[in-house]
């Protein structure tokens, strides 16, 4: 699609592009890519740890610790975006800081704070999914689909 | 795109190192961490030993626990790290087995964590005579429940 974009525009613009590209700073992809990945792991790790804590001294089993695991985590997120913490391991991370669900918290979190000042009601409760609010759409849907596929292959397909 | 085939290089190789399996030693190291309990007293623990040593036949466990009451009969065991991927089938299996084995008995199995421990905690207090009959039933019907928990 971007080349039948770029094939209709006049031949000025064609040439600002070309322009534009070759003097662009080039992404470092595999440095990001490794800092999301050792970011990401950090986080998972983190959730292990409390995990196993949960499984540890508390009564739970590894079936039932992970929702005490997740909103534990959201908790701590909520300390580390509302001190400013969150948005500079969000720089240096990029997708390892989005991905796992504290990513999903501090985009919450977040819009909340940032709406603040327009009134509890339209400003924080009509804003706080503004970010968050295709990760629950998409999610809800996916899930949809995924039982739609399971329901299908188990009822029909015998699995 | 370098960095692109630099990664997907990278994964090619980890995926091929870890998939070539070293099963060298850890076949025949089979010592499996279980202690027999006492079958003496009131609470008769003969089955749950029968159990354990049954379940400690198979290659990968390397934990078992077991406590049984007189109608109940309850199992933790762990396996090998890697054989976990097969984890669910595993415990689908045991289950089965224990049930035809131990029919006068209500068998459940688990491999969680906590299940391990906890029923590794009831085997001491059994062992050291610091719980009733009674108790131990209810404890038994506890650790059950536990083991049915979803959320």
């Amino acid at each position: 699609m971007a080349d039948k974009k770029k094939k209709n525009s006049p031949p000025t613009a064609q040439r600002y592009q070309t322009f534009a590209k070759q003097r662009e700073v080039k992404r470092p992809l595999l440095k990001n890519c490794i800092k999301a990945f050792l970011i990401g792991g950090f986080i998972c790790f983190i959730g292990q740890i409390i995990s196993t804590i949960y499984v540890y001294f508390f009564n739970f089993t590894e079936q039932t610790a992970g929702s005490p695991t997740v909103a534990t985590l959201i908790f701590i997120t909520m300390f580390l975006t509302g001190f400013g913490v969150y948005d500079r391991i969000g720089q240096f991370a990029g997708a390892g800081s989005a991905v796992p669900v504290t990513g999903f918290g501090n985009s919450v979190i977040s819009a909340a704070i940032e709406h603040r000042s327009e009134g509890f009601i339209l400003g924080v409760g009509g804003n706080i999914f503004k970010l968050a609010g295709p990760v629950i759409v998409y999610g809800v849907f996916s899930a949809f689909i995924i039982a739609l596929i399971k329901t299908i292959l188990t009822q029909w397909g015998g699995l | 795109m370098r960095a692109l085939n630099i990664l997907l290089m990278l994964g090619i190789a980890i995926s091929l190192i870890s998939c070539t399996s070293n099963n060298d030693t850890s076949q025949n190291r089979h010592d499996a961490n279980f202690d027999m309990i006492s079958t003496s007293n009131a609470m008769d623990q003969s089955t749950a030993n029968q159990a354990k040593k049954r379940i400690n036949r198979r290659a990968s466990v390397t934990e078992v626990h077991a406590v049984n009451t007189d109608k109940k009969l309850i199992i933790a065991f762990e396996i090998e790290h890697k054989k976990r991927f097969q984890l669910a089938d595993i415990e689908k299996k045991v289950q089965k087995n224990m049930q035809k084995a131990f029919s006068d008995h209500k068998a459940e199995v688990s491999t969680d964590k906590k299940l391990v421990l906890e029923i590794d905690e009831l085997e001491e207090k059994i062992n050291q005579n610091e719980i009733s009959n009674k108790k131990l039933k209810k404890e038994v019907d506890r650790l059950i429940k536990l083991m049915k928990e979803k959320t």
